[in-house]
């Protein structure tokens, strides 16, 4: 047994050292971190080189999970950021989102604001599903208004509509959609995938099931898809941008392990990968024939202190103010996130109009020492995601540090979801989670009302002056108003502290560069790393 | 005729404890916290969408009233239909096995192939003075590195040095055999390590145990050569041990290698499993453990029955029970 015992440390030692020795070991955490390359243009990470002739396809690439939704490929009903990218690869939406978050063209050729509340979109000529026929202002109109009446939670991101028309005339087709007042979100709500345009002629007719079958008018169709093991792409013929697209084919294998994706990068075997664990940044740094990237998401952790429950320590607003203060973001960024990462408030810190993380009440306040002692922390955590667990581990270093005695709850999604989102009140004191925070700054301030955002009721409570906040900044166009009025929101909800944002959640892109010639943006509010894919180029040989 | 009804009964105690298993996996599933209609909304879905969509999974009915719909389809073939892809689950699980039995059998091979010969050896010299050290330091080292730890260092040594085989790209071999062959060495390989260790160390033992018996020595005052008496006398009364320990790892094969197939990215029954678990897929869960199950009961009544033809002495065929 004392053998045993020995050969399993010395196995375990061995295999520490081999690790260490072939990964790299020492390079700096997040070293590989563009902007290294001065040439690359604004809000870009990589960029594919033009100058190429692609060499076609197929491109390989492996992501992290699939699409699972309860609607399956339906994207109106798509909530998680992968499905939001595989289905991308098939639909479009009105408009798109650029470097900076510029909102571009995608479906609409291109858009005017006559005044606060009217949106007139002209429709690209030539736009044509896979099946040969050609998009309509009324599947446009079809599409929005099946969304808005589905009670999906994009739904809710569309804002106060009050009509979307077809005012085509002739050949043109044009849609119009008409707010009932000023709601600055609604093109960065467009831009997301769950707004997709549907073959509403096809739907209606009966002879399409979206939950079962994509057709779309984007880049791709598709050719196979095995649940949670791949997906098999061909480009689309009829897309009306078909010429530019580099590559033939798309072959998208899951692969749940980041092993599994760092070992594809590295033996050539997977062209494209992406990770939210940001130590993939060192991990490929000394890979050859491959460069990482970190992508900065919009999509932010925060932590959860519950003051519904009655039996929750952070009822009471003063203690959740002090955990809020001793929290140091920027610890969390550098031990937690390896750098890769930035502290954010309410408003993701990478976003126009975002207040700053260090702006907010809490980042000026000075804790005592021992300003949580004596105080008993549960902290609940799900066990799936390493950065979450990274986190967790640095948080409660942070508040021990502070006097509190912090015990770690790890448990897996579902039961923390039934804790968490279902249970009322919900069964913890303090959780941390993870929020998309999509393209535009005020759009996941909604989730700060409890009353719009009913999953957060069973341990946030509405606040008249948060709410009010909420919907003044979304009326108001961007600019320096609308950052002003955003700051009130993030102070406000930064006193309330009951979701207590903490920092930008990291997301590395692989690149097998001595194969594939891959646009990335620097900055990405939906989790789609897969984008720019229109542009990539694979290289021969 | 009297093995006939021996199998009749064996089965029959088979089916008792399926339906055991089947009353355990069904309860149990649904006594971990996390309902399926919340896992798989998501946490933005409002109490309402998630009350309806249990509705529509029949999720809403007493668990008794559950259990009975679902024993009553499965005693006519049906398990019912995966929440996710909405497919049956024994078509997904049929795409699925075959992955899983590649592997199994290779890494089964391997293991018998390597622990065996290394057993026999092992027993063959424990009475020399150091005898056998290095084939025992070998299976030491395989009972006690885990598969985590193997399988990341052989996933790190063969992307990074290129040896001839991929890792990052799985192929069936449903879709191509030799590809299909090649990419399911490695996590064969990886996971035969434990079975050739365990199986070398049963082996020793049970060799060991034969080497004492008068008929052994009577073989060696006959003059008969060292590898005819391990061939024709040790061997044969050894098997038994090493047959149950085969048809055990066998049947721990089939239910699927959770790590080497995350690892390896091996599209087979256990990350199927495994993936169903977090969703709360209960109609895989349930399907998955139930074959598993099915598996362990066949293996044990064919070990049984192979134990008997071997070695009279041990039949169990005249027994009541």
């Amino acid at each position: 047994m004392r053998t045993t015992s020995k050969i399993t440390v010395a196995a375990a030692a061995i295999a520490a050292l081999a690790l260490t020795a072939c990964t790299g070991g020492g390079a700096t955490p997040g070293g590989s971190e563009q902007p290294a390359d001065p040439n690359l243009p604004a809000g870009y990470a990589s960029v594919a080189d033009e100058s190429i002739e692609s060499a076609g396809g197929p491109l390989h690439v492996q992501v992290d999970y699939d699409t699972a939704e309860a609607q399956g490929l339906d994207p109106a009903f798509a909530e998680i950021a992968r499905s939001w990218s595989i289905m991308g690869l098939v639909y479009e939406s009105l408009v798109t989102v650029g470097p900076g978050f510029e909102i571009q063209p995608e479906l609409a050729a291109s858009w005017e604001q006559p005044d606060d509340t009217t949106y007139v979109f002209d429709l690209q000529p030539g736009a044509t599903f896979s099946n040969g026929r050609a998009v309509s202002a009324a599947d446009v109109v079809g599409s929005l208004n099946r969304l808005r009446e589905s009670g999906s939670v994009w739904s809710g991101q569309l804002g106060p509509i009050a009509e979307i028309a077809d005012t085509s005339s002739g050949d043109a087709q044009q849609v119009t959609i008409t707010l009932e007042t000023p709601f600055t979100p609604l093109l960065a709500a467009l831009a997301n995938t769950p707004a997709a345009i549907l073959p509403m002629q096809e739907i209606e007719a009966g002879e399409l099931d979206p939950t079962a079958e994509m057709l779309g008018s984007g880049a791709f169709t598709v050719a196979e898809h095995r649940q949670d093991e791949s997906w098999s792409f061909e480009a689309n013929a009829e897309w009306w941008n078909a010429e530019q697209l580099g590559i033939d084919a798309l072959e998208l294998t899951i692969a749940a392990d980041d092993q599994t994706r760092l070992a594809g990068l590295r033996d050539g075997s997977t062209q494209l990968a992406n990770f939210s664990n940001p130590d993939a940044l060192s991990l490929l740094a000394g890979a050859q024939g491959v460069t990482a990237v970190s992508q900065t998401q919009s999509d932010f952790f925060y932590a959860m202190l519950n003051s519904v429950n009655p039996d929750s320590p952070f009822v009471d607003q003063q203690l959740r103010q002090t955990v809020n203060a001793v929290l140091d973001r920027q610890g969390i960024v550098d031990l937690a996130l390896a750098g890769a990462a930035v502290p954010t408030a309410v408003t993701p810190a990478n976003l126009p109009d975002a207040c700053a993380a260090d702006s907010v009440p809490s980042a000026s306040a000075e804790p005592a020492a021992d300003a949580l002692a004596g105080e008993s922390i549960s902290l609940l955590i799900y066990n799936d995601d390493p950065s979450l667990t990274a986190l967790a581990q640095v948080v409660q270093q942070q508040l021990q540090g502070a006097g509190a005695e912090v015990t770690l709850d790890s448990v897996d999604y579902g039961t923390y979801s039934e804790r968490v989102y279902v249970a009322q009140p919900g069964d913890f004191q303090m959780a941390l989670g993870w929020f998309a925070g999509y393209g535009d700054a005020s759009m996941v301030t909604n989730w700060w009302n409890p009353e719009t955002a009913v999953f957060n009721a069973g341990f946030a409570q509405p606040h008249d002056d948060l709410s009010a906040a909420i919907a003044e900044a979304q009326a108001l166009p961007a600019g320096t108003e609308r950052a002003e009025a955003l700051q009130s929101v993030c102070d406000l909800a930064d006193t309330h502290a009951e979701m207590v944002p903490l920092a930008t959640r990291p997301q590395v892109v692989g690149i097998r560069s001595d194969q594939l010639s891959a646009s990335v943006l620097s900055d990405e509010g939906y989790g789609d790393f897969l984008r720019l894919i229109a542009e990539f180029k694979t290289i021969e040989g | 005729m009297q093995t006939l009804r021996w199998v009749g009964r064996r089965l029959l105690m088979g089916l008792v404890t399926l339906l055991g298993i089947a009353l355990l996996v069904f309860f149990a599933a649904r006594l971990v916290p996390g309902q399926a209609a919340s896992v798989l909304l998501g946490p933005l879905a409002t109490q309402e969408q998630r009350d309806a969509l249990t509705a529509e999974l029949g999720l809403d009915r007493d668990l008794f009233t559950q259990f009975g719909i679902w024993i009553g389809k499965v005693v006519t073939g049906d398990f019912g239909d995966s929440i996710i892809s909405g497919q049956p689950v024994l078509d997904e699980i049929a795409l699925r096995l075959p992955v899983t039995a590649t592997l199994a059998l290779m890494a089964l091979g391997i293991a018998l192939l390597v622990g065996v010969p290394l057993g026999v050896l092992q027993a063959l010299r424990a009475r020399r003075r150091g005898g056998a050290v290095g084939s025992r330091v070998i299976s030491g080292l395989g009972i006690s590195v885990p598969e985590f730890v193997l399988g990341a260092l052989v996933v790190l040594l063969f992307s990074t040095v290129p040896l001839g085989i991929t890792i990052g790209a799985f192929t069936a071999i449903s879709d191509d055999l030799w590809l299909g062959l090649v990419s399911s060495l490695l996590p064969a390989l990886v996971l035969s390590v434990f079975c050739a260790a365990a199986t070398a160390r049963t082996t020793r033992d049970a060799v060991l145990g034969v080497l004492v018996e008068p008929w052994i020595q009577a073989a060696v005052g006959r003059g008969e050569r060292p590898w005819a008496i391990v061939r024709h006398h040790v061997l044969r009364n050894a098997s038994i041990p090493i047959l149950t320990l085969a048809a055990t790892l066998l049947a721990y094969l089939l239910g699927g290698a959770v790590i080497v197939e995350g690892l390896f990215n091996v599209p087979g029954v256990g990350s199927y499993m495994l993936l169903a678990m977090d969703r709360r897929d209960y109609a895989v869960i349930q399907a998955a453990v139930m074959l598993a199950a099915v598996v362990f009961v066949v293996m044990s009544v064919l070990v049984e029955l192979a134990s008997n033809l071997i070695d009279p002495r041990v039949s169990t065929m005249g027994a009541t029970t």
